[in-house]
């Protein structure tokens, strides 16, 4: 049994046992040895005698920039007879100036064993003129980039104060001819202490002019709005997708020397970055701050006023106090009412009118219930508001008129008990959902639905245009002249003919097709099935018979004329005559009919 | 003899005018005659004044009114009903729908319950839809018969071709969706509490087992529910009277989850039906 598998077992034994307990040793290297300035090389690191990935340090070298993570190859092969394997770690290596660089040894453990991979070094020349001019085209082209599409962040103030709002704008620049799909992702605000609004519809402009090129910008106002003291960045990114051409070797970097922007090809995205803004968030003085001071911040005024003057006790009246101007209206509160012992009010209700995006500019009114407790000449007193105005740096309050309000004596009022929302929603509902109507309006007699497809004057129709439908089948098919259109449909060939005559110059081709269709237009108009047998003679009496003037047929036979001379006696004729020819041919057929 | 038939035609029209002439007055004084007794406090008897109306004629003010005095006396499972009477002739009045919402509030029944009020596929749209039907059906035709050309060659003809089968398809499940919806309204009934019974109007009303009063109930469902008629195969009602003469009809919740056998004086349909 050993002796069958002897051979096989010593092959095996022979083949792997090479493989197995070889020696492991490592060699390191620059490819190439030597580059400029502008180039890179691989730094390589190859173990022989194992497969297994190696696990070290790579030492750091000042001046070099190593990729991570490296490429890894394993390869295994005879040489001379003998197999040997090997694996081979690919790190790209990008100088950062020039001189002679070298990597020392450094631990390397393969299999659980520690060896040290040798030294190696790089010379790196000063950039050729080569690199130099590659580096100023790269440069050129990612300024040309940056021109191609760009963010343009504004802001009126470069300072605001802790919870002022400011209306900024974000302007999103896209040069004509640069072949944007879709606006990916609309600009995003990065950098934090400063909160902004929702970015709404954009404002779509078109034909802007920017460095010497057209652009189509859209933009976004939004309220800005300082949250956090202290100086923040804010910057705007943006994505858009644009098609590029299908080359996978053509750097997307360089989109305006390759040109690969027109035509078909993929779309890639392409990010778009605003300017960096350095705002400054300062803090709200403490001197000079009402007491009534509650976060308004902006240049606003209020004013007030009652739905009633006069009404009796328990009865509500509605008081509405209208902050206007240009200010944070999202953090304004509603202004407090110091009513004494006469009134009793509850929340107020907020409704904003002005812009609702922002809610910078506008109007808020806060509306409040406020019902009288006692009967007499009552006074709703007034409604006082404090503000900071960021131009002026100062606090200011304001006060509202006082109104005058009589109040008679009515039913004994007693304060509302609290209910339940249950019981809420179990109350009668408002009554004016529930009004009697005093007129009786349309009567209608029963309460049914008829189905149309029962109706007999549905059917009725359906007969006349079934039958109408029939008669105009039989028309139809008894007006049909098969003959006719047979000629007709091969006069519509030769004028295919004729175009792409036309097309190819082919002159006698040309002539050709126009002499067949001519004769065959005057057939069809003239009802004589075969006119290309006819001399000129029989045409013109058959034209005549028709009724047709002397210039028509004339004109007709000076066509045909010329026809026979270029295909029959192969006299020359320029391409833009035939051009000619042709649309008179056309203008003279369109008479036969 | 001419002259003869003459009159007799004549004084048949003027006969026949007059009496239109003093129904419509009739039903207009007794009418007015229940915003009367309404406005003096008298609900009961405005609310008969009104259901014998009803029972002749209809309009949407009468049955809104009817439902509005339901509510007031809070029984809430007729407003609705009446409601939707009032919503079946006017159905573009708001307020209508708003108070139609309230009272099956009221009735505890969910406003899922009601009929889909879309009115692009409403049972009434669905004239416009076998109209629009007709026309684009018999435009096609004469299209094609006009040209006479098989198989069509021309990018125009089948783009027109494609045009007109896709509105067509389009078309025809709208007839389809709103003709549901109209089989769907002649088989609505809303659940009642009979109105002899001495019982809480806001009790439920039980779909039995079996046709009777002894038997047990599949379900209750609150006064207010829209239920619908089953159909034998002969598209009629699925009745039983009993030896008593007592009507009892099977029904179906909406989607068909609850069946089960009412008497008739537990529902009333939303139209006009023979049952």
């Amino acid at each position: 049994m050993i002796e069958k598998y002897q051979s096989f077992i010593l092959f095996l034994a022979g083949t792997i046992s090479p493989i197995l307990f070889a020696e492991i040793r490592i060699e390191t290297s620059f490819s190439p040895p030597t580059i400029t300035a502008a180039n890179t090389s691989i730094y390589k690191v190859v173990v022989h005698g194992s497969q297994q990935g190696p696990v070290g340090s790579l030492p750091q070298v000042k001046g070099l920039t190593f990729s991570s993570p490296p490429r890894t190859l394993r390869s295994a092969s005879f040489f001379n007879g003998v197999p040997t394997v090997r694996f081979e770690l690919n790190f790209t290596v990008k100088p950062q100036m020039e001189g002679t660089f070298v990597v020392p040894e450094w631990k390397i453990d393969v299999e659980n064993r520690s060896f040290t991979a040798p030294t190696a070094s790089l010379t790196v020349l000063p950039p050729s003129q080569k690199d130099k001019i590659e580096q100023a085209q790269k440069r050129q082209e990612q300024a040309n980039l940056q021109q191609a599409a760009f963010l343009e962040f504004s802001c009126p103030r470069s300072f605001l104060f802790q919870g002022e709002t400011l209306d900024a704008n974000i302007s999103l620049f896209l040069w004509d001819r640069l072949p944007v799909t879709r606006i990916e992702q609309i600009p995003q605000k990065k950098g934090s202490g400063i909160s902004i609004s929702e970015l709404g519809q954009p404002l779509e402009q078109r034909n802007v002019k920017r460095f010497n090129r057209s652009y189509s910008v859209y933009s976004w106002n939004f309220a800005l709005t300082g949250a956090l003291i202290g100086t923040h960045q804010i910057t705007f990114d943006s994505f858009i997708r644009v098609r590029v051409k299908n080359n996978r070797n053509s750097p997307f970097s360089s989109p305006f020397f390759n040109d690969p922007f027109f035509g078909f090809g993929r779309e890639e995205g392409l990010k778009v970055s605003s300017n960096t803004l350095n705002l400054e968030i300062r803090p709200l003085p403490s001197r000079g701050r009402p007491s009534n001071f509650q976060g308004a911040i902006g240049n606003l005024s209020i004013r007030s006023f009652p739905d009633k003057d006069r009404v009796s006790v328990g009865d509500p009246v509605r008081l509405t106090c209208i902050i206007s101007g240009t200010g944070n209206f999202v953090a304004i509160p509603a202004p407090k009412l110091a009513l004494g012992n006469d009134f009793t009010t509850s929340s107020p209700a907020f409704s904003f009118e002005g812009n609702e995006a922002t809610k910078l500019t506008g109007a808020q009114s806060f509306e409040y219930i406020i019902t009288p407790l006692r009967a007499g000449l009552l006074e709703i007193p007034p409604v006082s508001f404090s503000y900071f105005n960021p131009e002026s740096v100062e606090f200011i309050s304001q006060k509202t008129d006082s109104h005058p309000l009589r109040v008679d004596p009515g039913q004994e009022w007693t304060p509302p008990v609290m209910v339940s929302q249950e019981a809420k929603t179990k109350s009668t509902p408002r009554k004016d959902l529930f009004q009697t109507e005093s007129d009786p309006g349309k009567w209608i007699g029963k309460l049914d639905h008829s189905d149309p497809l029962k109706m007999t004057f549905f059917w009725v129709i359906q007969l006349i245009l079934f039958l109408f439908s029939i008669i105009l089948f039989i028309i139809r098919l008894k007006g049909r002249n098969p003959k006719l259109e047979a000629r007709m449909q091969k006069e519509k060939h030769l004028e295919s003919k004729l175009r792409v005559a036309l097309k190819h110059n082919d002159v006698s081709g040309f002539h050709q097709a126009l002499r067949r269709r001519i004769r065959l237009r005057i057939g069809i108009a003239c009802d004589q099935a075969n006119t290309s047998a006819l001399s000129s003679s029989e045409i013109v009496d058959l034209l005549h018979s028709k009724g047709y003037s002397e210039k028509v047929v004339s004109e007709i036979l000076e066509v045909l004329k010329v026809c026979d001379n270029m295909q029959y006696a192969a006299a020359s004729d320029e391409p833009n005559n035939i051009e000619i020819t042709f649309q008179r041919t056309q203008t003279i057929l369109k008479k036969i009919k | 003899m001419k002259k003869e038939i003459q009159k007799f035609l004549v004084f048949k029209f003027i006969l026949i005018f007059s009496s239109q002439l003093s129904l419509g007055d009739s039903r207009d004084k007794l009418f007015y005659d229940a915003v009367r007794a309404e406005a003096s406090g008298d609900l009961k008897r405005a609310i008969e004044i009104y259901s014998n109306i009803s029972s002749d004629t209809n309009s949407a003010n009468l049955h809104a009114n009817l439902a509005n005095l339901y509510f007031k006396i809070e029984d809430y499972a007729r407003s609705a009903l009446h409601f939707r009477k009032a919503i079946w002739i006017d159905p573009q009045n708001r307020d209508f729908s708003g108070n139609l919402s309230l009272a099956l509030e009221k009735s505890g029944v969910s406003l899922d319950e009601i009929s889909n009020l879309n009115q692009n596929f409403s049972p009434r749209s669905q004239t416009y839809w076998i109209i629009l039907l007709t026309i684009l059906l018999w435009s096609g035709i004469f299209y094609v018969i006009y040209n006479l050309r098989f198989p069509l060659k021309s990018n125009t003809a089948l783009f027109v071709l494609a045009i007109w089968l896709a509105s067509a398809v389009y078309v025809f499940s709208g007839f389809i969706k709103s003709r549901d919806e109209s089989s769907r309204l002649n088989r609505e009934i809303i659940a009642l509490k009979s109105s002899t019974s001495a019982e809480d109007s806001t009790a439920g009303i039980p779909l039995r087992v079996f046709a009777g009063n002894g038997s047990t109930a599949n379900t209750i469902v609150p006064p207010g529910t829209s239920l619908f008629l089953d159909l034998n195969d002969n598209g009629l009602p699925r009745v039983h009277k009993n030896q008593s003469g007592e009507k009892w009809f099977l029904v179906r919740s909406r989607y068909g989850a609850n069946k089960g056998w009412i008497q008739r004086d537990e529902f009333d349909p939303i139209l006009d039906l023979d049952l």
